[in-house]
């Protein structure tokens, strides 16, 4: 059965990592369910720029750190943190349309 | 980085994620009663946006900065301990440098103090980048455009990211309290311990982690203390705050924040390498870090920073509960600025529309967008040359949004209910990070130059 990812993680958030960029942060249960996201290959750049309606152009990379049991992306702004236009100079509360993000069961 | 690392080990304490916040004052005693080698500080970002660097306006608090410096400083002079503080006033130009020099002077005379402060100014002659720039020896960092000598021409001012070089000058010249510009936040912490022998790999990597404060603790907070004990190739990273502790994985989770990268992360000097890192918990409410590696670049580099302004803005702000408008907001919005620029025809103006309760956060990205709430807030912005020639039309657009006759309305007037008057706000300038680029340096000496150094003794009788 598929799952939701917001069931598998501890927390996650969309955060700046410098003003062009906002970085997404995954950060799963435990160890075991990391790894089984990981291996199901549930981020890629098809998929996120998919969900949040963005050429794949703009998903700049999507990186995994095993000891914090996180996967993130980044994603390039439109527009710059606090420049005309712009709607979070943080680039915080990005990360709503994770919550329904399936991750395929394990064949076992 | 010559020779093996003999050094003793050192004890350093961050008061938080940036001072100006409010530190915890028992926690500061705590780590300072626990024994310390020094007292580093942050205060400030870019992740306020560009409006500080470019105003040169503060970010914090004044009461506040001035309570946080004031603990501070009176540890660090009761103790014996050298006292670095980076990023002063948020953006680290000038002005800022100058706000907190004036804080500190404050205190100092209010609390009858005399000690040598420097000052390290991190603000740049355009001359200097333009010149890296011409020789090719400029690089946007990720997701920022190529910079031209045009854009560096507009910023109303620049910064440098200075490392731990100007720390350990202003140190060696027997600097109690150092009050820097615009740092890399590892370096402030990183200064001390580099300079009594540590190698820069744990140094930085040190400093890494307690730039953010308990942000690495558990419960996790920027408002608390964080200190860590470097010794040899080594740190523990230690919660001085008994209701927190460290663990492998609040530190681990933590390293990755607000950075591109999660084990990859540049500095002036190298780049700092985690992908060796081990973490082990002591026991004893903290946890050890070891493994870090440091690629030493070929020829330094310096971050420099720039805020453009580009223009001024006056807002209108307004909620919808009307149905039939909400269900025509598109055509309602085109409408009012189509006839508002028409009306206006004034060149350089911009209009925007953030419509909450609909996209308000995410804008195109949102996948909701479709089903707005059975209320919106509207916040209509313009963008123009002056702050009057803004204000002049965004006059225009409030009388255009309260009447525009938008298809299917079952009123005649009345559109929006406004909370203010004034209908029109005006905000004031506009900025853009318009330089956000790495320059290679000419010669490794301008870690140091390009930061110059002033001395003053405070609290000294004339």
């Amino acid at each position: 059965m598929n799952r939701k990812l917001i069931d598998l993680v501890e927390f996650l958030f969309s955060k700046n990592a410098g003003p062009y960029l906002i970085t997404f942060d995954v950060v799963f249960k435990d160890e075991a369910t990391f790894e089984m996201v990981r291996r199901a290959k549930v981020f890629t750049k098809a998929r996120i720029a998919k969900l949040f309606h963005v050429p794949e152009s703009r998903i700049l990379s999507i990186h995994d750190y095993p000891a914090g049991r996180v996967i993130k992306f980044n994603l390039v702004r439109d527009i710059s943190s606090g420049d005309f236009g712009d709607r979070s100079v943080f680039g915080s509360q990005m990360w709503a349309p994770l919550i329904s993000l399936e991750v395929p069961a394990e064949r076992s | 980085m010559t020779a093996p690392s003999r050094a003793r080990a050192i004890r350093v304490v961050s008061p938080g994620g940036s001072i100006g916040y409010g530190v915890n004052a028992d926690s500061l005693q705590r780590a300072v009663a626990s024994g310390l080698d020094v007292i580093g500080a942050d205060s400030g970002s870019t992740d306020m946006g560009p409006y500080y660097l470019g105003s040169g306006r503060p970010y914090h608090s004044r009461a506040t900065m001035k309570r946080d410096m004031s603990l501070i400083i009176e540890a660090g002079l009761a103790n014996g301990l050298p006292v670095l503080i980076g990023n002063a006033g948020g953006a680290g130009a000038d002005p800022h440098l100058a706000w907190a020099h004036e804080i500190i002077k404050e205190i100092a005379r209010e609390k009858g103090m005399s000690f040598t402060l420097a000052l390290v100014h991190s603000q740049q002659e355009k001359r200097y980048l333009k010149e890296r720039l011409a020789a090719g020896k400029v690089r946007p960092m990720p997701g920022v455009p190529e910079l031209t000598a045009e854009r560096v021409d507009a910023c109303e001012r620049i910064v440098g990211q200075m490392g731990v070089e100007p720390f350990i000058e202003a140190m060696d010249h027997g600097a109690q309290v150092v009050l820097a510009g615009r740092a890399c936040d590892s370096a402030i912490f990183a200064a001390y311990p580099v300079r009594a022998g540590i190698e820069a790999g744990p140094a930085l990597h040190m400093g890494k982690i307690l730039e953010c404060g308990a942000m690495s603790a558990v419960p996790p907070t920027g408002r608390d203390c964080l200190m860590a004990i470097v010794d040899g190739d080594q740190f523990e990273v230690v919660a001085p705050n008994p209701a927190r502790k460290v663990t492998p994985f609040s530190v681990a989770a933590h390293m990755v924040y607000e950075v591109e990268h999660p084990y990859l992360q540049g500095e002036p000097t190298g780049v700092l390498d985690f992908s060796d890192v081990v973490f082990e918990e002591t026991g004893n409410r903290s946890t050890l870090v070891r493994g870090t590696q440091f690629h030493v670049h070929q020829r330094p580099t310096i971050r420099f920073e720039g805020a453009e302004r580009v223009g001024f803005r006056s807002i209108v702000l307004g909620g919808i509960r009307d149905p039939f408008l909400i269900a025509k907001l598109d055509e309602y919005m085109a409408g009012c600025t189509e006839q508002t620029l028409a009306l206006a025809d004034q060149p350089g103006v911009s209009l925007n529309w953030i419509v909450y309760g609909r996209d308000g956060v995410m804008g195109e990205m949102e996948p909701e967008r479709d089903h707005p709430g059975h209320e919106v807030g509207i916040l209509a912005q313009i963008l123009g040359p002056s702050q009057e020639v803004a204000h002049d039309v965004a006059a225009l657009l409030e009388a255009r949004m309260i009447g525009f006759p938008y298809s299917g309305a079952k009123t005649r007037t009345a559109h929006v209910a406004f909370p203010f008057s004034p209908l029109v706000n005006d905000t004031g300038a506009v900025y853009r990070f318009s330089v956000l680029h790495v320059a290679e340096l000419a010669k490794p000496s301008e870690l140091t130059s390009l930061f110059p150094i002033e001395y003053f003794k405070v609290g000294a009788e004339p």
